[in-house]
C-alpha cells in the first residue's frame, strides 16, 4: 500500500496538484479520489497552502 | 428360517454397500453409474430370489422388492424398467408364488411406485421413509395373502411367522434408505465444503489486490473527469473519455465484487423489509429491463422481515434479476414473488429465458464459473456469500431453453 501511494501522483507539481484539489472539490468529483489527493498534499507538507486558499 | 432372512438382508445391505463404496470412488461417471446401479440391483434380486426364506422347504418370501425400489427411486425409469425386466424373467423361470399371483403383485406395485417416483426426488427423508414403507407394507400384505392361500396352515400355526414377514422388510428397507440418504447427504456436505474452501481462498486473494487496484482506477478515474470538464476539449476527445470511463466504471465494479468476497460480514445487520427492499431492485432494475424489452413482474404485497444487511441484500436482488434479465428473449418478463414456508421466506425469482443445464446448475456459484460472454463469475458467488451469512439457501430449478427459478429462502425474523 505505502509503495503504490508514494509514488502514485509524484509526477504532479504542487500548484498542479492544489489545482486539481479545487477542481475536483469544484465539480464534486468522488470522495475517495479527492481523498487520495488530499492524502498525497499531506505527504507533501502542502496543508498550509491548501489552508490559505479556503 | 431367521438365519435365511439374515442372508436376505445380508445380500441385500452387502451389494449396496459396494455399490455406494464403487460410485464414490468414481464420482464422475454419472452415465456409467446407472449402468452399474441396475448391474447391482440385478444382482441382489437374483440372488434374493435364489435363496429366499423358506418353512419347511417352501419359499415363502424374499426382499426383492427392495432393490426393486430402489432403482426406480434413486435410478429413475431408466433403471427401474430394465431390472423389472430382469425379476420378470426370472419369475417366469421359476415362480415361487405362482405366475398368476406374480403379475397380480407387480402390476400393482409398479403402479404404486410410479405414482410416488414423481415426489421423491425432492422429499424430505422421513416421507422417502414414508413412501417406501408404504409399498413395502403392501407387498408384506399380498405375500401374507399368497401364503394364507397356498399354506394356510402356516400361518395359523405360527403367528411369529406373520411378524417377521411384515417387519423385517420393513426394517431392512429403512436401513437401505437410510444408508443411501446418509451417504448421499455427506457427499453434497463435502461438495458444499469444497465450494466454501474455494470461496475462501478467492475471498483471500481478494483482501490482498483488490483494494491495491481500487486506489489507483479512482486516481485515473478522477484525473479523466478533470479533463473532461476542460472547455478547450474537442468533441472526439470527449467520446473517448466517455469510453475510457465506462470501462474504468466496470473494472470498478468488478473490483468491488472481489471486495465483498473478501468482507463478507461488512454492512450491519438490521431488520430489513424484503417486500419493501424487492419493490426498491425492482424499481431500480426497472430501466434496465425496458433497454432489453422486459417487464418485471412484482407481485408480493404482504410484507416480509429478515435480518441482514440492506446494501448486501441489493446486491443480491440485483445480481439475480440481472442475470434473469440477461438471460431471457425480449419481450419476455420475470416474475417475482415472496412466499411463506414455515419459518422461512422464499423468494422467488423466475425468467423464462435460456435455461441452465444440469451441470450448469452445480456449477453455479463457483468461483470464476460463469455461462456469460462477459461475466467474471463472481456475481452469483457473491450472491451464495450473501445467502450464506443470512443463513439462507439457493436453490435453483432450470430446464433449457424453458426458464430459470432462482429460490432463495432466507429465515423470517421474529421480533
Amino acid at each position: 500500500m505505502s509503495a503504490c501511494s508514494a509514488n502514485r501522483m509524484e509526477k504532479l507539481s504542487d500548484d498542479l496538484l492544489i489545482e486539481s484539489y479545487f477542481k475536483a472539490k469544484e465539480l464534486e468529483l468522488s470522495k475517495e479520489f479527492i481523498d487520495l489527493i488530499e492524502e498525497e498534499i499531506h505527504r507533501r507538507s502542502l496543508d498550509g497552502m491548501v489552508n490559505q486558499y479556503n | 428360517m431367521f438365519v435365511e432372512f439374515c442372508i436376505q438382508i445380508f445380500l441385500v445391505l452387502t451389494i449396496l454397500s459396494l455399490y455406494l463404496a464403487w460410485t464414490r470412488l468414481h464420482p464422475r461417471l454419472t452415465k456409467k453409474k446407472l449402468v452399474f446401479l441396475f448391474f447391482f440391483n440385478s444382482l441382489i434380486i437374483i440372488l434374493c430370489m435364489s435363496f429366499p426364506v423358506t418353512y419347511h422347504s417352501d419359499p415363502i418370501i424374499n426382499l426383492r422388492v427392495i432393490p426393486w425400489i430402489v432403482s426406480f427411486l434413486y435410478g429413475g425409469l431408466s433403471v427401474g424398467i430394465p431390472v423389472t425386466l430382469v425379476m420378470v424373467i426370472y419369475e417366469l423361470f421359476d415362480s415361487q408364488m405362482g405366475i398368476g399371483y406374480a403379475v397380480i403383485l407387480y402390476t400393482m406395485m409398479l403402479i404404486f411406485i410410479l405414482l410416488i417416483k414423481n415426489r421423491f426426488e425432492n422429499n424430505s427423508y422421513f416421507n422417502k421413509l414414508k413412501c417406501t414403507t408404504c409399498i413395502i407394507l403392501l407387498y408384506d400384505a399380498f405375500t401374507l395373502f399368497v401364503i394364507y392361500i397356498n399354506h394356510r396352515e402356516l400361518l395359523i400355526n405360527s403367528k411369529w411367522l406373520i411378524a417377521a414377514i411384515v417387519i423385517i422388510p420393513v426394517l431392512a428397507n429403512w436401513l437401505v434408505i437410510f444408508l443411501i440418504e446418509a451417504i448421499q447427504a455427506n457427499d453434497k456436505f463435502r461438495l458444499e465444503m469444497a465450494r466454501s474452501e474455494k470461496i475462501h481462498i478467492v475471498g483471500q486473494l481478494a483482501a490482498s489486490v483488490a483494494h491495491e487496484v481500487r486506489n489507483p482506477i479512482t486516481v485515473v478515474k478522477g484525473f479523466m473527469q478533470l479533463i473532461q470538464h476542460d472547455e478547450k476539449l474537442s468533441g472526439r476527445y470527449h467520446d473517448y473519455l466517455q469510453t475510457m470511463e465506462r470501462e474504468l466504471d466496470r473494472a470498478t465494479g468488478i473490483i468491488n465484487d472481489y471486495l465483498s468476497l473478501a468482507k463478507p460480514q461488512e454492512g450491519q445487520a438490521k431488520i430489513i423489509n424484503i417486500t419493501e427492499q424487492l419493490h426498491t431492485v425492482c424499481h431500480t432494475l426497472h430501466s434496465y429491463a425496458v433497454i432489453n424489452d422486459m417487464r418485471l413482474n412484482c407481485r408480493v404485497k404482504e410484507s416480509y422481515y429478515v435480518k441482514g444487511s440492506i446494501e448486501k441484500t441489493q446486491q443480491l436482488l440485483v445480481n439475480i434479476i440481472k442475470n434473469g434479465i440477461e438471460a431471457s428473449p425480449k419481450e419476455s418478463v420475470i416474475d417475482l414473488d415472496i412466499l411463506k414456508e414455515k419459518k422461512h421466506i422464499l423468494i422467488k425469482i423466475r425468467d423464462y429465458g435460456q435455461g441452465m443445464t444440469r451441470d450448469q446448475i452445480e456449477k453455479a456459484g463457483m468461483p470464476f464459473y460463469t455461462t456469460k460472454e462477459s461475466g467474471t463469475g463472481l456475481g452469483l458467488m457473491v450472491c451464495y456469500q450473501i445467502v450464506e451469512s443470512m443463513n439462507g439457501k439457493i436453490h435453483i430449478e432450470s430446464e433449457p431453453s424453458k426458464g430459470t427459478c432462482f429460490t432463495i429462502k432466507l429465515p423470517i425474523y421474529k421480533g
